[in-house]
This record gives C-alpha cells, structure tokens and sequence, in this order.
C-alpha cells in the first residue's frame, strides 16, 4: 500500500496541503519539514485517522469543525492510495445532517459513510482511477486492508489531536489521569499507534524467532533466524553492547523458554533496556516494531524521529527503515537536514507556512 | 574553475568555522556550488536544491559499521580546488587554531584519478596524483597499508561514475525498483561493457593521455599496448574469452582510463520520474552497496573508509 497524495484545503495550521509520494522513488521515504507549528505532526495525526475505520476518533479529530457562512458543506481532505495496484481517491466531507441527501443525489453510487456528530456527518466518497465506481463490500475492504498497512509511531505524552478535547488538556495535570486512560484505551481502537517507547515485545519478538528456528530445525544453522536477530539488534549499539547470548543460548534450545532480554558490556557487566542511550533505546523501539508487527508494505508514518538522534543516527535511521522493512513507504515529520540527506532534495515534502489574511 | 587566493582563504575560513567540522574526520572532495546551501542547513532548503549534492555519493558510501564519528565532506568544486583548499587549510588551522574547529590530523582529501595528473603541491612527498595513484593501488587493487599513509585519496577509476558501472553491482541493478534501461534495452552490465570495449578506441582524451594509461594498465601483459587500436583490438579478443575473474581485472583496468560519462549519460528508466531524479536515487543505490561491504572489503572506496577509521 502506498500513499500518492492528501490534499487538505483547511485544517488547523494546515492550508492549501497539496503533497504527493512518489511511487516510483527509491527509496521510499519522504522526510516532511515545516516550521514549527506548520502542521507536520496534524498531518500525520489526520492521515492516520482518515485511513482508519475509528468512528470516535474522526468525531475527536473534527470536534471543533464549523460550516463557513450559509455553507452546507466543506471538503475536509482528499487521499489518494495505492492499494493492491489500484489507484483509490478517498474525498472526506463534511456536512449538515439534513444535507447528506445531497450528497447521496449528487454523486449517487458514490456515497459510502457518514459519521454523524455535532449536528453534522463526515462522508466519504470512494473513487477508482477508471472513475469505477467502489461498492460498500470494496469500501470495507479497503478500509480493513488500509487501517492494518498503516502506522503511526510519536513521540510520547503529545496532545493526540483525534484524542477527546478533556483527555487532551489533562495531559497539563499533573496526574493526568484522563490522559493516561485514553492513551491505555487506543491500542483497542487503534492498534497501529504507537509511542517510541515501545520495547516491552522485545522478548516476544526473540521468542518467534526462536520458534521459526524450532520449526524449520535447519540442519546447516538451527539458530539462524535467532542469530540474525542477536546480529541485526547488536549493530543498534555502541561501546560493543551485545543481547547477551549467554542468556540466548542456554534458552534457545527450547520454544518458549525466554523470560527477559539483557545486554552486556564488553566488560560482561550485564546492563538492561532502561540503561541504553536515548538514542539507542530508540532505535531499538522502531526495531522492534517494524520487526514484531510484520510491517511490509505498510505506510509507516513517524512523528520527530530525529529526536534523541546525534546527526550521525538522523542520516543513518534512514538507511536503517529501509533495511528493517523493505517495502514499507515512509513519511518522516522531521526538522533535520541531515535526515534529509540520506535521500535526495525531490525526496523531501515542505509544508509552506500559511499565510495570514 | 580554480579559485582566486581570497576565494581559497574564504572557503576554508567556512570550513575551518564550521560546527559540523568539530571532532570529526573532514573529506574534501569534489563537487559543485549546488552543495552550498541557502541560509541555514533544514529539510526546507535542502528540498529546494535542483539537485542533489555531489558529496551525497560519497557520503552514501560510509560504511554501515561506522557508527559513530562519521566522516564529514566539504565539496571544493573541481581537483586543484580540493589539493589546494588541503594544503592551505593545514596552514590556515595551524595559525588560526583558536578559530578552527578541525583536528589537523583528521583533514583528508578525496580526488579522481582523471588521466591528467595534477600536480600535488609542495612539501608532499609525492609530486603529482598519478604518482599518488601508483602508491594507493597495485594492479588496480587498493594496498591498505599505503592508502593509511597519505591524507590524499585517489580515486582507482578514473572518475567517480566509473564506481557506478563495476560488475558487483549486477544485483544491484538487478533488484532496482524501476526498469532501468541503457541505450534505450534492458540495462545489462555487459552490454555497457562490449559498447565500451567498442567505443574506447575513439576516446580522445585517452589517444591524447595514451602514455598515462598504457602504464596505468601495464600489469595486464595479455594485452597489446603498442597504442590505443592495439590495445582496443587485444582487449576485446582477450575479455571475449576471458573467465569471470580476468574480465572483473579487464573491466577494473578499462574503468581507470575510459571516459565514463557518457555511458551514465544513457542510462535512463522507463518510469514517468525524470531522468535527473532517477539518477540521483540510482547513485544512492550504488552507495549504499559500498556501505554494505565488510571492513577489509578489497573494494577502493570501502578501503579509504576502512583506513580513515583507524584515525576516527
């Protein structure tokens, strides 16, 4: 699945987005810069949403949305994926309850969803390149297929735009209680967010290696897809940290056997996650996401991955998601040059500041 | 074109001011004003350049097992910029140290080995780059220990595009994304290669640099050197029976005297992005095969990496 294009007329720090992924670039992965505030991480956010089925979050995300002077309508977004070599252009609308009809009339075939709220419903209109018209069963799909081949990967403790308003200025509290129950909440509905803070599957992740290598018992390596584990997580760090293969090889010989992951020092002083680096903790993160969720030809959209990053890890993590997922397309918010020189000038997406009246 | 004295001293004045530069391997290299940036270094104006900048080649080169300290290059434009911003960036940060974020000993240049020496400049023990050439390879094949010695790199193939055409990078080509095609068919390694093994006998810059390149390639005494229709005609009838290895060496030795450009110039895709883009994402491809070899890779430019990094 591949993203080739959102159009955003207006929202929020968002104005007159028009911004295509090339297919046919190599690789794919798209830095996105803008000044702080542009609308980076809003796009991404709304991105995310739109191509989720989430009835609630769309509501979240729209809940301060009004209808300009005696307009009935106002176009919200336009998406164009690539989705099993067919060209989907998805137009997201806005409009008075009592003006969905209008709509329906207009474009008959063509009208798919509405999510109603605030006096208003979204609609979405699905459109084949051929102008084919898409079927509700083809809607559905779609929308099953697209909401598995998308992620979002942030930073953590950010003020989610498709959370609750109250969730969201909670996170200012100092318990932050609401906050922190809808944030446990979203991997329900949304189970393809996430925050970099994610390595708590690390164990999970070495456990099916291990039960690949369990299952196909091959005779010229045993190990080989725990080996290739240890060797591609061991290239993450410096000062020669290891996962300790102590710890791997007494259990490996088993299935199930793993009960934690640690590192050594060259020293053999045994260290554990909460020890590493920012940077290494982070780039152990996307690891082992891209890794434990499978993602192949996914659109995987990271907010801030610079982050943590000495400039040397802003290029390099570009190399790093192409390696780690293959065929995966990448949108990267970013503010750092450095990320973009791994890829070329053509390569980079800007949202330009918007202009005031 | 070469610099004027106050451009040099204002070149390196930048180089020797900037931040980047601090506790890092600097490689001065060659390469266009199209590296240089408008305002300050972020996503917005490196996407506004028209195109991509030469260093990035190289830069996309630097090994994967390079972690940490990675080099940092400064374009010069062309080779005598790059010999004389070397030399006179050791003077300048030698009398300015206070105003110089460089380590002296970890300033480094980078230049195509060309058919035309240049000369190298005074106090360097060695008098010009095919000098230089003949002490960093021996029959073609980088001597680690030497390339050690010398802060100046030359390049094995006459000109960075040559790297781009090397027979290990068949896969490369092979699972590209796009199509890629050269004169117009499918790209195939030894269709570049038979057009050149037919075409070089017309390259004038090698008729008229011919006593260069016939010491250049001398090691390979199956061929006929008398002159350039000699070593045109041998060439071929020897790599059309030659083994994988002896046509690797073959390729090698016509890759370090051959005007390449025009074989990059006829590479093209079948896809709707330009030929421009296409390209510069082709040439990352390509340097990301360099970075993916080993450390004691025989490779030329991985050998560079791998004996910068023991000053890292």
């Amino acid at each position: 699945m591949r993203l080739l294009r959102v159009q955003v007329p207006e929202f929020r720090a968002l104005k007159d987005v028009d911004i295509s992924f090339e297919p046919d670039f190599t690789p794919q992965v798209f830095p996105l810069g803008s000044l702080n505030g542009g609308g980076k991480s809003t796009l991404l956010q709304l991105i995310f949403v739109l191509l989720n089925q989430a009835s609630s979050y769309f509501t979240n995300l729209f809940s301060d949305i009004t209808l300009d002077g005696n307009s009935d309508y106002k176009k919200l977004a336009t998406i164009t994926v690539l989705i099993d070599n067919e060209k989907i252009e998805l137009s997201y609308f806005f409009c008075k309850s009592s003006k969905m009809n209008f709509f329906q009339d207009s474009v008959t075939e063509n009208y798919k969803m509405g999510f109603q709220f605030n006096n208003g419903v979204i609609s979405i209109f699905g459109m084949a390149e051929t102008n084919k018209v898409i079927t509700q069963e083809e809607v559905n799909y779609f929308f099953k297929k697209a909401s598995n081949s998308i992620f979002l990967i942030s930073p953590s403790n950010q003020p989610y735009l498709f959370l609750p308003r109250e969730a969201r200025r909670d996170l200012f509290n100092t318990n932050k209680e609401k906050y922190s129950y809808f944030m446990r909440k979203l991997p329900e509905d949304l189970p393809n967010f996430f925050t970099f803070d994610f390595v708590d599957v690390l164990v999970e992740v070495f456990r099916r290696a291990r039960a690949k290598d369990f299952k196909e018992r091959n005779k010229d390596n045993p190990f080989a897809h725990t080996e290739k584990l240890e060797s591609d997580i061991n290239s993450l760090f410096i000062d020669g940290k290891k996962i300790s293969s102590l710890i791997i090889e007494q259990q490996r010989h088993t299935e199930d056997e793993i009960q934690g992951i640690f590192f050594t020092l060259p020293s053999g002083q045994k260290i554990y996650p909460e020890d590493l680096s920012h940077g290494e903790l982070k780039r152990l993160a996307i690891f082992v996401l891209i890794k434990y969720h499978e993602m192949q030809d996914a659109i995987v959209l990271i907010d801030e991955i610079e982050n943590g990053f000495h400039p040397d890890w802003q290029y390099t993590i570009v190399r790093n998601l192409v390696e780690w997922g293959k065929n995966n397309q990448y949108i990267l918010a970013t503010h750092s040059y450095e990320l973009c020189t791994a890829v070329t000038p053509a390569h980079v997406k800007e949202l330009e500041p918007r202009l005031t009246k | 074109m070469s610099f004027s004295d106050a451009e040099l001293k204002k070149h390196c004045e930048t180089i020797m001011q900037s931040r980047r530069a601090k506790g890092k391997i600097v490689i001065l290299c060659e390469g266009g004003d199209n590296d240089i940036l408008i305002g300050r270094p972020s996503p917005s104006a490196y996407g506004q350049l028209e195109k991509q900048p030469d260093a990035n080649f190289y830069k996309a080169c630097i090994p994967q097992w390079w972690i940490q300290k990675r080099p940092e290059f400064f374009v010069c434009g062309d080779k005598t910029n790059v010999l004389n911003t070397y030399f006179e960036l050791q003077k300048m940060h030698e009398n300015k140290r206070t105003d110089s974020y460089l380590d002296k000993n970890k300033i480094f240049a980078l230049v195509d080995l060309d058919l035309e020496p240049a000369k190298v400049l005074e106090n360097y023990p060695i008098e010009n780059t095919e000098q230089l050439f003949n002490a960093l390879y021996q029959e073609n094949k980088p001597q680690l220990d030497n390339i050690k010695q010398h802060p100046i790199f030359i390049t094995g193939l006459i000109y960075k595009e040559a790297y781009f055409f090397v027979p290990e990078l068949k896969e490369t080509f092979e699972n590209y994304s796009l199509e890629i095609l050269f004169d117009d068919l499918p790209f195939d390694l030894n269709a570049v290669y038979e057009k050149m093994g037919a075409s070089f006998g017309m390259d004038k810059n090698l008729e008229n640099n011919y006593s260069i390149a016939k010491q250049r390639i001398s090691y390979l005494t199956q061929l006929d050197l008398t002159n350039i229709t000699t070593l045109q005609s041998s060439w071929i009838e020897v790599f059309n029976l030659a083994q994988a290895e002896e046509k690797t060496a073959l390729i090698y030795a016509l890759l370090s005297i051959h005007q390449i450009k025009d074989y990059w110039k006829l590479i093209k895709s079948d896809s709707e992005i330009s030929e421009a883009r296409f390209k510069e994402q082709l040439t990352l491809s390509i340097g990301s095969f360099y970075a993916k070899q080993p450390r004691e890779s025989p490779h030329h430019l991985p050998s560079f990496f791998n004996a910068l990094s023991t000053t890292a």
